[in-house]
């Protein structure tokens, strides 16, 4: 079925303004309830009102189900977090749509579903917490023999090798009366055989200085300590963490110092192994092979216990997933019942929001949620009888409107049915950010990005994106019609990199241009005379300014006044929407008291603005002006050429004055005479009609120096400036005063019809009339003062343009032309600078400096005209939102 | 404690350049307070289970989502983690001086952990209870902590615990001016210290030490910081100097010889009371003498006649509601370091209420489940409310 141009035209209304919402009120039976809110929550169209708002959560009356709910998210974020120690990936349950459609095949009630899942995962969460303590058992079985191992080792070689050696250095030292520590002190050389009491042990290496000078503190010096690390670090059983681990031993002589070694020892949870008599090396062996073995048994058993963990895991990872879904499902419907409230025995009633287009669909799902248990006629939805709460505001989006709509919303949520300014904001942001950004080679790149993104588009939607890749997805659409916007920009600019575009050969040439002969100071002349459509460049702007001396004024004048024409037209079309919200809800004070007058001010002023900048474009004033000129009829190459587009009339010398000069229209010069007198236009003032205007000045005056035109444009342009100037005046007061004074006049008149029974309400109806009138002042000044102001700042349309070509032309010219004039290296280098600059200065800053501007012209300027942004967001019971929401926060 | 400081820290000209983030973390930290209304649906509860769903509305959520210790100290558990992961985050966002600050406020809770595991090896308890007692803020390395319980409760055993311990940790000066001077009174330290009264003398004393250091190093700061810092700490230097009072009748410490040489050097050197106050402290023998001297100072007049008359409330709870609008007092403030003191204090203050509440839920004695002092509470005598 294809879509027909009506339904095309309706889904823009649609857009345009929110969907219209019902308030509805649903009694369902209490053992379909269940089904019925699994039915709705599909849907995703309603938002129930919680009608128990005195009640705690723990009084409600779903509560247990809520708890046990809670209890078996536990139990999945356990596993989740046991499936991440194997690095398990959780597997996708796939679609959340097909989750949703599949779910209510199973013909198990809500009691059934929860019970089910709640014995199986009580069932695996005991078996994986028997693993683990299990696990923990054996690890520490394994460290043990694994220390050992070490310890036996290490003291081996200890004894073997160093143990002999230090006591003979110490002994030779001791000769030397420098008796320090524990070895040299006791020897003195004479005593080989002196025994020392040992403790060996394992203490973690990151504790090992401190370990070191707590004993040294502890006994004074008197022991004798030595390290050797464990190659392997070593599991925590506890943590499953990899800790790396050292081998002690010190060497001590008296009991006191052992029991501190010994407290010591336990104060750093160092294990301490006591070692068989490292003299009698055949026991040590036996000991060392014995372990050996129990550690390559323990190793087999602990293996085995990981791997049966890991598959455990492994299962638990296909199915965690889904099983979160199902238990988030029925979560959201007992929080749903949550709100309901049970007035009769056995039935439930619960009142909230629907979009009325999707009223019959909750219907049938709560009907047959019912005919399924054959409860029929038993539930009840209806609309609930006026005055409703306020209504939330939804807009249906796509993938096209969907960004949009956020900028818009972030800003603040449309109130209900009222204009939606993102309607507007679709096209027109994208086009004023070109204007901006206006360079078909940085557009292109800003194409390419955008269509990138479009191409991901799938892969994106699926795929778990980080924070600023997220905002560009989001934004796909939006960055593509900026990018093909700054492109058109470009091409009116006929700006690329900051250079024109010689596409369709430029209508003017400079002499000896064939030759590259070009002199300084040379004028352009025009390939054919004024007015003949071979002098007209077919698309934007000749690339001959590029290279004109006088580039910069002629793309200001062009720019600024393209910037302010843009900004009124913006600027008219929201105090339009205005006029439409008016009309729409009705208030009639709203649009003949506040959007006429704003109307007529804007217009007035501002419009005609506009029109007097047109019109000057419009009129050939190489002509007007040659019309006020005087010629010598006998100079042919002259007289009688196109300079003047009408009628050339040889004047007769009938004045005594006259030089024998003519203007073309046949009035005779006498030398002296200025423009007012030869122009046969005769619109009044110094120019008289012949003379260009300074449009800035013309407009100035009218507020100025009214009824005084300097240089007009067209006749009795004094007397309608002058009338649009009184319309101006006259509709700042009908804005300020008109609808309070309508409001108040209402107010009294209600007052007198309820009459006497409340006299004492005197002082609050002052009070109200008082902040009327103060909202309507404020109201006022915003829009006059606005108007103005908002006009201005549209200029930034302009100065953001020029900002972004005269960057472009300083990369150009400083990083690329003198560097291509220099060698084959200084080029490359040149190049990489010209690149870098401008990916990171214009791809980049200037981006987003563009696209913030554009975005509080919008907010600011466009908005501030009718946008009242204080509705409320539509906030469905959908399952599908609360499993994204769920997946966005994990 | 020696820490050079050049500015005035506290003033507002370059407060928020160094400590701006900090601080705008810890204004931040406000709203996770429980709300009068949070209070309100905590008293109705009518098992701990309820409780637990109910701290789940609260920001207290993440933190009991997962826990399954459904007893009071199982949630005195959980919000005292809370708050520790929050003040960690807090020390790691701040630069000098305010870490050194903030340092200063875990030395407190190390002094009590110090002592809790010297009492606790004192009646024989196992290690690994007593860690799990210790307050997370004033932790140690995990060795460290093992260590202490394992010297013998004598002036030996202290001194040598010194020497090989707590001579690393920030408190060890404490423990050091402590040793000194029962070396310096030269009976005292030879008697043997294995009574808990003698433990809470230490404790006691190296508290005096702190609050005098702490309170040196809040001057040297200066600015606002010192003005309200300053406040806060007299305020409790006096309540320190009462509570010693107070708990010592009917001890030896009592005892007419040891009022003076004993009693008299656990008052902290500052406070609203020092010097003439503590002076007159020193020889009072019973409550009645106590209070006549309280008489003399009005701050302390109305909470020593709640202690006195009214057998509703408890000193304590009178001392905690000053404190509490104190410290509500400092945390409005700006451009000062007394919003993190007044945080930590106000949220010990809601774990002290927490654990009240549950307890009262868990013996079902609804009666007496009020007696709490709320934190920023709209209700608050204070604020001009009343309790509902």
């Amino acid at each position: 079925k294809h879509p027909t141009l009506e339904d095309e035209n309706s889904k823009m209304a649609r857009w345009f303004r929110s969907e219209p919402m019902e308030y509805i009120s649903m009694i369902v039976n209490e053992d379909a309830a269940h089904d019925c809110l699994a039915d709705l929550g599909k849907l995703g169209v309603v938002q129930f009102t919680d009608l128990n708002p005195e009640l705690t959560p723990f009084q409600r009356r779903y509560v247990s189900y809520v708890k046990r709910c809670d209890e078996l998210e536990r139990k999945l974020r356990f596993f989740g977090a046991e499936c991440e120690k194997f690095n398990l990936e959780i597997d996708s349950a796939g679609d959340v749509e097909g989750f949703i459609e599949s779910s209510t095949l199973s013909q198990e009630s809500g009691a059934q579903i929860l019970e089910t899942l709640e014995v199986e995962l009580e069932q695996y969460e005991n078996q994986l917490k028997e693993l683990n303590n299990y696990s923990e058992k054996l690890t520490i079985e394994y460290n043990e023999k694994v220390e050992l191992q070490e310890v036996l080792e290490k003291a081996r070689r200890f004894f073997m090798t160093d143990a002999p050696r230090l006591a003979v250095s110490q002994i030779t030292q001791g000769r030397d009366a420098k008796r320090e520590n524990l070895l040299g002190e006791v020897n003195v050389g004479r005593d080989m055989d002196m025994r020392f009491s040992s403790i060996t042990g394992v203490v973690s290496t990151e504790e090992k200085s401190r370990f070191e000078r707590m004993i040294f503190r502890a006994t004074r010096g008197n022991c004798f300590v030595r390290f050797a690390p464990i190659k392997q670090p070593i599991t925590d059983p506890e943590t499953g963490e990899l800790i790396e681990k050292s081998v002690f031993i010190v060497f001590y002589k008296s009991v006191s110092i052992e029991s501190k070694l010994k407290k010591i020892c336990d104060a750093f949870m160092a294990h301490r192994y006591t070692l068989p008599d490292m003299d009698d090396s055949a026991s040590v062996d036996k000991m060392m092979t014995e372990n050996a073995q129990e550690l390559v048994d323990s190793r087999t058993v602990l293996l085995k216990n990981q791997d049966t963990r890991y598959r455990l895991c492994q299962m638990l990872a296909k199915s965690t997933e889904k099983w979160t879904w199902v238990v988030l499902r029925e979560k959201a419907i007992y929080h749903s019942l949550n709100m309901f409230k049970a007035d009769v025995a056995g039935m439930l009633r619960g009142e909230g929001w629907v979009l009325t287009c999707s009223m019959g669909d909750a219907k049938d799902a709560v009907n047959r949620a019912h005919a399924n248990m054959d409860l029929t006629n038993s539930s009840l939805v209806e609309s609930v009888p006026k005055p409703w709460p306020l209504p939330p505001t939804h807009f249906t989006t796509n993938k096209f409107t969907y960004g949009y709509q956020e900028f818009v919303n972030t800003y603040g949520i449309p109130r209900y049915r009222e204009a939606n300014p993102a309607l507007f904001t679709a096209a027109t942001f994208p086009f004023l950010f070109g204007v901006m950004y206006g360079d078909i080679g940085h557009g292109s790149f800003l194409f390419a990005g955008g269509l990138y993104l479009l191409w991901n588009e799938k892969a994106n939607d699926k795929a778990k994106l980080g924070e600023l890749t997220e905002g560009l997805h989001g934004g796909r659409y939006m960055i593509a019609m900026m990018g093909f916007f700054a492109i058109y920009a470009g091409f009116v600019y006929n700006d690329m990199f900051a250079l024109g575009l010689n596409l369709f050969k430029s209508r003017y040439y400079f002499v000896g241009q064939d030759y590259n002969e070009v002199e300084e100071g040379t004028i352009a002349t025009a390939i054919a005379d004024y007015g003949d459509p071979e002098t007209v460049y077919p698309f934007g702007l000749d690339p001959i300014w590029h290279v004109s001396s006088n580039e910069l004024l002629f793309f200001n004048s062009f720019k600024m006044k393209l910037s302010v024409i843009l900004g009124i037209f913006q600027m008219f079309a929201g105090t339009c929407l205005k006029g439409a919200n008016a009309i729409y809800f009705g208030e009639k004070y709203d649009f003949f008291f506040e959007f006429i007058p704003m109307v007529c001010f804007a217009s007035s002023l501002f419009v005609y603005m506009v029109v007097l900048i047109i019109m000057k474009w419009g009129i050939n004033w190489n002509s007007r002006m040659a019309s006020a000129t005087c010629f010598d009829p006998a100079d042919a190459d002259v007289w009688g050429t196109t300079i003047y587009d009408g009628e050339w009339v040889e004047c007769a010398a009938d004045n005594d004055d006259a030089n024998g000069y003519c203007t073309p229209t046949g009035i005779s010069c006498t030398g002296y005479d200025d423009t007012a007198t030869l122009c046969p236009l005769d619109f009044g003032g110094t120019g008289d009609g012949c003379q260009p205007p300074n449009l800035i000045t013309t407009l100035i005056n009218i507020a100025l120096a009214p009824g005084d035109v300097d240089e007009p444009m067209y006749n009795g342009q004094a007397g309608i400036q002058n009338v649009l100037l009184a319309i101006a005046f006259i509709s700042v007061p009908v804005l300020l005063l008109a609808k309070p004074y309508f409001l108040s006049k209402d107010m009294e008149a209600e007052a007198a019809a309820h009459g006497d029974e409340e006299d004492g309400e005197g002082g609050e109806h002052g009070e109200g009339f008082g902040e009327i009138v103060i909202h309507q002042a404020i109201e006022t000044i915003e829009f006059v003062l606005g108007m103005v102001s908002n006009t201005a700042s549209y200029l930034r349309l302009w100065a953001l343009s020029l900002a972004h070509s005269q960057l472009a032309t300083v990369f150009w010219e400083k990083a690329m032309l003198t560097t291509l004039n220099m060698n084959f290296f200084a080029a490359f280098l040149g190049f990489a600078v010209f690149a870098g600059t401008t990916f990171g200065v214009l791809l980049m800053m200037d981006v987003l400096e563009c696209f913030l501007h554009a975005l509080r012209l919008h907010w600011v300027e466009f908005q501030n005209k009718f946008f009242k942004a204080d509705g409320i967001r539509f906030a469905p019971y959908s399952f599908k939102q609360i499993i994204d929401e769920n997946a966005a926060k994990s | 404690m020696t820490t050079k400081v050049q500015m005035v820290h506290g003033g507002m000209t370059d407060f928020n350049i160094y400590h701006g983030y900090p601080e705008a973390l810890v204004r931040g930290m406000r709203c996770s307070f429980l709300s009068d209304a949070d209070y309100h649906h905590l008293t109705q509860c009518e098992s701990l289970d309820d409780i637990k769903l109910n701290l789940a509305e609260s920001d207290y959520s993440a933190a009991v989502a997962d826990s399954d210790n459904l007893t009071p100290s199982g949630f005195q558990g959980v919000a005292v983690q809370k708050m520790v992961t929050e003040f960690t985050y807090l020390r790691t966002q701040c630069v000098e001086p305010l870490s050194t600050f903030l340092d200063f406020i875990t030395y407190e809770y190390m002094i009590e952990n110090i002592m809790l595991l010297l009492k606790g090896a004192l009646s024989g308890r196992n290690i690994n209870e007593l860690l799990a007692q210790c307050h997370p803020l004033g932790m140690f390395k995990a060795s460290t902590m093992r260590s202490i319980p394992t010297f013998e409760p004598n002036a030996r055993g202290f001194a040598d615990l010194y020497q090989t311990v707590l001579v690393d940790t920030p408190v060890g000066p404490y423990f050091a001016m402590f040793l000194q001077e029962s070396s310096e009174k030269g009976g005292g330290a030879v008697r043997n210290v294995i009574e808990e009264v003698e433990i809470e003398i230490i404790k006691s004393s190296l508290i005096k030490y702190w609050i005098e250091d702490f309170y040196q190093f809040c001057m040297k700061l200066g600015g606002d910081t010192a003005e309200i810092m300053g406040e806060l700490l007299k305020v409790r230097a006096d309540t320190n100097a009462i509570n010693i009072t107070l708990n010592s009748f009917g001890t030896s410490l009592n005892e007419p010889a040891m009022r003076i040489s004993d009693r008299k050097r656990l008052y902290p050197s500052v406070g609203h009371l020092y010097p003439a106050g503590t002076a007159m402290l020193a020889d009072v023998s019973n409550e009645e003498e106590l209070g006549r001297v309280l008489e003399l100072f009005p701050a302390y007049s109305g909470i020593w006649n709640i202690h006195s008359t009214g057998n509703d409330k408890s000193i304590d709870d009178a001392f905690y509601e000053r404190d509490v609008q104190q410290l509500e007092l400092a945390f409005e403030g700006q451009m000062h370091f007394g919003v993190f003191y007044a945080y930590v204090k106000l949220k010990e203050q809601e774990i002290r209420n927490l654990v009240w509440i549950t307890e009262c839920v868990l013996q079902q004695q609804k009666d007496e489940i009020e007696k709490f002092v709320p934190v920023f509470s709209f209700h608050a005598p204070w604020r001009g409310g009343k309790k509902k």
